[in-house]
Formats: C-alpha cells, structure tokens, sequence
C-alpha cells in the first residue's frame, strides 16, 4: 500500500485541501462573512432568530466538501431540466437541499404568514380603518427601489424581487425572490432582514426629518373596542376580497388570515398555540438554514450584491417616507388629531416599526402612548406588502 | 417582462402603487362598512336590552355578589345561552329569582 499517495490524496480531497486550492479564497470570505453574520445575530441581537440560522446555513454550505446544497442542481430544477424533480433532489442532494424544497414550493414563507396570524391583533386596524391608508402609502420604497434596479441593469423579475425589500416583510420577501429570482434569494434575504433589524436607527431621523416638533407630541384619542364578531368576520372578509382582487396572494394571505381566524374564533386555542409557536418556531430553522445555504460564494461575492444591498436601504428609507407623509397629510386633514408618527409603521416589520413609532413618540412627549395606534398601519403594511408583492407576481411571474 | 426599459419600469411601479392603494382603500370601505354595521347592532341591542340596574335584587342580597352574577349573565345572554332581556331564563324562571338562587347557593357553599 502506498501510504504516502494515500495520506496525499486525503489532504487534497479534504475540505482543508479544498480551501487552499485555487479559487479556495473565496469559500474563506464567505466563512467570514456568516461569522459576522453570527455575531450580528448572537452578539448584537439582530434579527436573531433568523439571522442564527441563515448564518450558520452559509457556514455549512461553504464548508467545502460538505456537500449539503448543490446549487448546479437547482440550477439544472430551474432551467427547467427534464429529469430533475424535487424527487430527484431528495435522492440526490444534500440534507439542505432537502430542507430547500419548502422554500422553492412556497411552503415556508405561507406557515410563517399562518403563526404571523396567530400572532396579530388587527382590532387596531379594525379600530381606526384610516390607518391603513398609511401602510399603503409605506409600499412606496418597494416600487421606486424596483424602478431604481430596473436602471441600474437587473432584470424586471430581479427588480421587482429587490424592490420588495422595502415592503420589511421578511416572508413576503423570501416568497417573491424565490418565484422570480431564485439566484438572488441570499443576499435579498440577508439584506430584508438585517434592515428590518436596523430598524430602530433608519427610521427615527427619517422621522424627525419630516415631521415637526407640535406634530410628534399629538396625543391620539382611545380607539373604539372592537367586537369579538369583527374580528371573527375581519379575516374572512379580507382573505375573499384580497385574493379574489389579485389570486397571486392567495398562499400568503389566505394562511395570515387562516392563523388570524385560529386567533380570534375562541375555539381553536390549540391550533392558534401551534401555529404560533410550535410550527413558527420549526418553520423558521428550516427556513433560515436553507436560505443561507443559497449563499454560494460564486453568488454572494459579486456586485450585484452590494447593489442590492444599497437598493435595500433606499427602499427601506422611501418606505418609511411615504408612510410618514401620508401621516402627515391625514395630520392636517384630521386637525391635529392624528399622530403623523404612526405613519412609519405603515413599513410592516411587526412590531418594531410600531415600537419605533412609540419611542419616538415618547422622545417629545412622555405622556405619549401610540403603540397600539400605530399597530393599525403596522399590520395594514403586512396586507400592503403582500399585495405589491401580488402585483409583482402577476407581472412578472407569467 | 423579463427585461424591460426605463419607461415601462416607470408605468409598472406607478400602476403598481396604484394597484396598491386602491386595493387596501377598498379594503378599508369594506371594514368601514362591517364596523358601522356591528356598531348599530350592539347599538339596536343596547336599546333593546332592559338595565340591569333596574331589577330588583331579592332582599338580603349582597349587592357585589348581585352586580357579578349579572356580569356572568350577561355574558352568558351574548353567547344566548339566557335572555336577560325577557327577565326570564330559558326556563322561564323571573331573573331576580335566579340571582337570588345563585347567591343563595354561594352563601350556602361559603357557610359550609
């Protein structure tokens, strides 16, 4: 036996011998870069949830050798290749792969929408129904940041699929990209939720900007209480009228709604229970693992990147801008009655846009309290988003 | 639509905030709509319902015992399970009577 070849051919086909072949560099960059991920996510408490699991789902997939995701593979389910089903890449790929199928089946993204829904109290929105002119308006960044990719090279499908970070919908986000753009579903993904984690330092200068000092100490009146028969209807009402103006919504509004009816009947406290915690919590590692699997370094070490990550932030802040003039046109409309702070919130990322609104809130007076006020456009913005994300759909995904 | 120009960029996200804005408007007539129509029915129900307060409570009923038993009906009159309304059950026995009955029975439980 020749011991030495043998030892030698150990070390080349091992993934040490992987990393420091050629081009090797670029699996040490994105072992790098889900380490600063996992710091952003366990030290800095970014999104933590997902951003633990996206991290660490790159980590396993730059490990070369590891063979846990085969991007060729999906590439080739893409393309359209004859042969190859999701039967195939059970057969054939990587236990990420596996965990993937849900992703690109739209399974994921909808489970998370039905524990969203479990989770909402819409009674705000239902409360003062005004609001929700504020999450429409919030959608504002998703179709300038679409205009602006469209002119700076990306195809209409990618556009729309980066343009959609505006709407700070993490599942939203993830459901789009994966139906139009799948090869940028990483850093789409990275970008959508680091942002929504960053929250709390993009907003509040955006907000001061564009509101006065006499604008952000308005007190707000006490919504009316909302009927437990309301908000049993509310779901139903909006799942048949949404879906039935723009079908593409269907997967994601019909489950919102479904976890929302799971909340609110009063009969089905156990299915509310699972949806919100149990299913959400296994969803979510899934989800996270598999979409950082996606972030192969010939993907994720590009321009396009940075780009995206760029069009993220623009579409973030002209989200929370167009929110916020809205609040401040329904301010002068209402005379004063109406906080323009709230209008921010219109951006989604429940709660803490509508947490962010309350701080500031407080900053000029603290005897303010908008939380529940601006949980009406946060959870307008949820619909708001899916709806854009409908439209895109339809547009593009023909 | 894969790869389009400037132009028709600019038209898909005009029709698309559009598309946006008039969906979440008509969602919001709509909610509009169900709230005024909940809001006259507790209204209706309201009006139609006699004031508790008005009913005679039998002598020697302690009247916080008396205002929680009838919170308990009335919310068991919501789920129409009782009718406060008619100041009977559905057996047909006077409401003072089944106050009276129900205190009678949480003395007697709290004596023994």
């Amino acid at each position: 036996m020749d011991v030495l070849g043998t030892l030698s051919k150990l070390v080349v086909e091992s993934g040490f011998g992987q990393l420091f072949a050629a081009g090797g560099w670029k699996y040490l960059v994105m072992i790098g870069i889900s380490c600063v991920l996992l710091y952003l996510g366990i030290g800095k408490k970014f999104e933590p949830l997902l951003m633990i699991g996206i991290a660490f789902g790159c980590l396993l997939a730059n490990l070369p050798g590891s063979e846990m995701f085969h991007q060729p593979l999906w590439d080739a389910y893409i393309a359209g290749d004859q042969g190859i089903t999701f039967t195939t890449i059970i057969h054939d790929g990587g236990l990420l792969d596996i965990f993937y199928i849900g992703v690109k089946a739209g399974l994921y993204p909808s489970l998370i929408f039905l524990g969203v829904g479990a989770m909402t109290d819409f009674g705000p929105m239902i409360a003062n129904p005004k609001c929700m002119l504020m999450g429409a308006a919030a959608q504002l960044g998703v179709f300038v940041a679409f205009f602006g990719a469209v002119a700076l090279g990306f195809t209409g499908p990618q556009a729309a699929s980066i343009g959609i970070i505006g709407g700070a919908d993490g599942p939203t986000a993830i459901f789009l990209t994966t139906k139009l753009a799948p090869e940028l579903l990483g850093p789409i993904a990275i970008a959508a939720y680091s942002y929504m984690a960053l929250i709390p330092l993009i907003q509040p200068p955006i907000m001061k900007l564009l509101t006065t000092e006499k604008m952000r100490q308005v007190k707000m009146e006490q919504a009316r209480p909302v009927s437990k028969t309301e908000k049993i209807l509310f779901p139903i009402i909006v799942s048949a009228f949404v879906i039935l103006l723009l079908p593409s919504t269907a997967p994601l509004v019909g489950c919102l709604m479904l976890g929302n009816l799971f909340r609110e009947c009063g009969v089905a406290d156990r299915l509310s229970d699972t949806a919100q915690n149990a299913l959400m919590n296994i969803v979510t590692i899934f989800l996270a693992t598999s979409v950082g699997a996606t972030m192969g370094a010939d993907r994720f070490l590009t321009v396009q990147t940075i780009k995206i990550i760029i069009l993220g932030l623009v579409a973030f802040a002209i989200s929370t801008m167009g929110g916020l003039i809205v609040g401040d046109i329904m301010y002068f409309v209402s005379k004063g009655k109406i906080n323009p702070l709230i209008g921010s919130a219109g951006v989604s990322a429940v709660p803490m846009a509508a947490r962010v609104s309350q701080d500031v809130g407080r900053k000029s007076n603290p005897n303010n309290y908008l939380l529940m006020h601006a949980m009406g456009p946060n959870v307008s913005g949820v619909i708001g988003s899916a709806i854009a994300a409908g439209f895109l759909l339809s547009v593009f995904g023909g | 639509m894969v790869d389009i120009g400037i132009g028709t960029a600019f038209l898909a996200a005009l029709l698309g905030y559009a598309v946006d804005f008039l969906g979440i408007i008509f969602l919001m007539v709509v909610i509009m709509i169900m709230g005024k129509i909940m809001h006259r029915e507790t209204k209706k129900k309201k009006s139609d319902a006699i004031d508790l307060g008005s009913i005679n409570v039998p002598e020697g009923t302690d009247p916080k015992k008396a205002a929680v038993i009838f919170a308990a009906l009335a919310e068991e009159e919501r789920w129409g399970h009782v009718q406060v309304n008619a100041r009977t059950n559905k057996k047909g026995n006077p409401m003072n009577k089944v106050v009276a009955a129900i205190a009678a029975a949480i003395a007697e439980e709290e004596e023994g």
